[in-house]
């Protein structure tokens, strides 16, 4: 079977179209597809946990890609692309979506900590907590604590625990010194974890009392 | 270390890259100190947690595609906009062309035909039919892309046998599909070089072509290739060539020049 349709007379006619702009590949263009594309999944997966959805990810990826290309005789050759795509993507971010920076939700530490005693409490061992924190969190829960994370946050915890950067990597990423990487790093899973527990806490953990 | 050293300290901990003397020194603090140490373990915990429950995710290929479909039309300079770009911008429309280029631009579905384009016999006749067919658009490629390197790739990945993707500079564009007839895969690529003016490559495994009957080659063809390798026959709008290279009987047609046609086709060989 050929596993295609081939009866969408619009497609074919926009197609036909396209294929009529008679596209030339430039060398240019061969050598900023082998070295920028590989990178495509870690700009999507932060596009996408910036934005939080799909389609606003797809543009800010394209967008990306189009000015990358652009500027392709600027970019310095030999130091690392994935640095360089990277804030390409975070200033085509922040003048999209600076507007809506916003601060953290407060969050109630001490409650958190009570609630974090509570389940040590009844662990037996502290892979046990964990077990039962990740037990009751789902994925949708996550990404939602993870996307109410102030911007400059969210970036330092998706590089370091998502992406599995390096700090010296993401301070190249970012343009941050280490020591705020760091800083970041623990203030933003710090507001995390007040997300986290807070829906574990809400999803009804039954202490055993 | 006392609990301000160990908070700035905190998250190197958690992604284990503290030095051995201070891991040592924060680890003597977190066991004197209960607030150090549950910060820390909550931050461990949170880590985890965001580590195994959000997932990573790929790139959709339409989305690769797309991007790939931009840069070939993006601007040099920024003044200039193309109307492909315009296109894009409408979002809906993208959706609809993204499955579009999936099948223009880059590996489609990897079916192979079941019902192939030629028919058992003659391989001339058979190149000929093919070679109307593709330029018309009744024979589908399954992948189309601008450099010969990438067709290269393509029938590397999916060919049960060695194709041999001759380069062409600047072509529009070059496009590949692989058929069957029967048990024997069959190669085809296309290049539209101008306009007016495309060359058709054919290529099968010789052996399983000959052998097992699925084609057969005119006595006059063999008489020529037993000579000097090359059968050559100009026809009042096409050339037509049939030559062996490595294990596979190939044969070409186009409205191009026999000596235009030979210089690509030799110089790949």
């Amino acid at each position: 079977m050929q596993g295609i349709v081939w009866g969408d007379r619009i497609l074919m006619t926009l197609m036909a179209g396209l294929m009529a702009v008679q596209i030339q590949k430039t060398a240019k263009q061969a050598q900023f597809e082998r070295e920028a594309l590989p990178h495509m999944d870690l700009l999507y997966n932060y596009a996408l946990r910036m934005t939080g959805n799909p389609a606003d990810a797809d543009d800010l990826v394209q967008e990306t890609y189009l000015k990358a290309f652009r500027f392709w005789d600027k970019y310095e050759k030999g130091t690392n692309i994935r640095a360089w795509l990277f804030r390409i993507m975070k200033n085509s971010y922040i003048n999209v979506y600076r507007k809506e920076s916003r601060e953290p939700d407060t969050v109630d530490y001490d409650e958190i900590k009570n609630f974090y005693n509570t389940i040590k409490d009844d662990s037996t061992d502290k892979n046990d907590l964990e077990e039962q924190l990740l037990g009751n969190l789902l994925t949708d829960e996550t990404v939602k604590a993870l996307e109410t994370l102030p911007a400059d946050f969210r970036t330092v915890v998706i590089l370091c625990d998502i992406e599995g950067l390096t700090y010296e990597e993401i301070a190249d990423f970012v343009e941050i010194p280490i020591g705020t990487v760091r800083s970041r790093l623990h203030r933003g899973r710090k507001i995390l974890r007040g997300k986290l527990f807070e829906y574990a806490r809400k999803r009804g953990y039954v202490s055993r009392d | 270390m006392d609990c301000r050293e160990a908070k700035q300290w905190m998250s190197d901990a958690v992604d284990k890259r503290l030095e051995r003397a201070l891991e040592h020194a924060f680890i003597n603090h977190l066991e004197e100190c209960k607030d150090c140490w549950d910060e820390y373990d909550m931050e461990r915990i949170t880590k985890e947690v965001i580590r195994r429950r959000v997932p990573q995710v790929k790139a959709p290929v339409a989305l690769t595609n797309r991007v790939v479909a931009m840069l070939a039309s993006a601007p040099s300079s920024q003044s200039f906009r193309s109307g492909l770009q315009a296109v894009f911008a409408s979002r809906a429309l993208r959706y609809s062309l993204a499955a579009g280029f999936a099948v223009l631009l880059l590996l489609v579905g990897v079916s192979v035909f079941d019902h192939g384009p030629s028919s058992y016999g003659d391989v001339l006749a058979n190149t000929q039919k093919n070679y109307d067919a593709m330029r018309e658009g009744h024979l589908k490629p399954q992948m189309v892309a601008y450099e010969a390197d990438r067709v290269q790739q393509y029938f590397d990945e999916q060919a049960s046998f060695h194709v041999m993707v001759p380069a062409i500079e600047d072509c529009a564009y070059i496009s590949g599909l692989i058929s069957k007839l029967g048990d024997l895969q069959e190669a085809h690529i296309l290049y539209k070089i101008d306009e007016e003016t495309y060359l058709y490559c054919y290529q099968v495994d010789a052996d399983k072509a000959i052998k097992g009957q699925m084609l057969n080659v005119p006595d006059e063809a063999i008489r020529m290739l037993n000579e000097n390798k090359w059968y050559v026959k100009t026809l009042e709008d096409r050339t037509l060539m049939l030559w062996v290279s490595g294990n596979n009987l190939c044969a070409a047609v186009s409205s191009m020049h026999e000596s235009e046609m030979m210089k690509i086709l030799a110089a790949n060989d």
